[in-house]
């Protein structure tokens, strides 16, 4: 099966299961497809390539983009949601005269053209929100 | 309901962080696209469909504005939740919108009946 999830709440801590990630890991566990992943609002923090764990501890950003490499699945960062967080990759970065690229690499920057796109196209999509409030 | 309609659910109160915002901004995306979108307010969420609102200590867009706009993007009828509209002293034919309220006891089935539910 096809499956893409919108990602719009913030990474857990580092002592804390991030669920979004599991069930990536879980979903393709299962011999399903994971087109997309698209995080949006406060979501796009899980793109910092800047954040830096205490050793033994992955963070968030390295994560996805090992994902990303071994499995194709595609890392989109809302573009309006990512440059109001301050979280730029080069092009960003250089077009809005800021002084460094925070998303990691593996991530993308884009519209929420890219999300109504998986709508259409995939067989599930799963929303991973703030799970209080 | 047609079933290949997407269905999101606001579930904040107005101006209280960027959700509703990213809920907006999503539903008109996706009506940019083709895909059918309706709005469901749940509890604290239906303060967005009051009319008159000043917004003065935000930056914020007003909400009753953005909504008067929806009609543009073809959301012309909106939900709530029929008791959160009733605690909080709230009658549906008085809002400024065209708003539907639905008991409770039936939001799961008219959620069931999206091919797509986001909750913001």
């Amino acid at each position: 099966m096809k499956i893409s999830l919108l990602v719009t709440a913030a990474p857990a801590d580092s002592y804390g299961v991030d669920p979004a990630w599991q069930f990536a890991k879980a979903t393709l566990r299962r011999g399903h497809q994971l087109h997309r992943i698209f995080f949006y609002g406060d979501g796009v923090y899980h793109g910092n390539g800047l954040a830096v764990q205490a050793q033994n501890e992955s963070n968030p950003a390295s994560r996805w983009a090992r994902l990303a490499e071994d499995h194709g699945t595609e890392l989109v960062l809302c573009i309006a949601s990512a440059t109001r967080r301050g979280m730029l990759d080069n092009d960003e970065a250089h077009r809005l005269e800021q002084s460094a690229a925070s998303a990691h690499p593996n991530f993308v920057l884009s519209g929420l053209g890219q999300w109504a796109d998986v709508q259409l196209t995939a067989d599930r999509i799963v929303h991973f929100g703030p799970s209080h409030g | 309901m047609d079933s290949s309609r997407t269905l999101l659910i606001l579930r904040r109160p107005p101006y209280d962080s960027g959700r509703n915002k990213s809920a907006v901004d999503m539903a008109l995306a996706l009506t940019v696209f083709d895909i059918p979108v309706d709005m469901l307010f749940l509890g604290d969420g239906v303060w967005q469909l009051l009319p008159d609102q000043e917004v003065k200590v935000t930056p914020a867009k007003s909400m009753q504005k953005t909504l008067a706009s929806f009609p543009l993007y073809d959301v012309d009828q909106l939900y709530a939740e029929a008791e959160a509209l009733e605690q909080r002293n709230l009658n549906a034919a008085s809002l400024p919108h065209s708003v539907q309220a639905i008991p409770r006891q039936d939001l799961g089935e008219f959620c069931s009946s999206f091919r797509q539910v986001l909750v913001f």
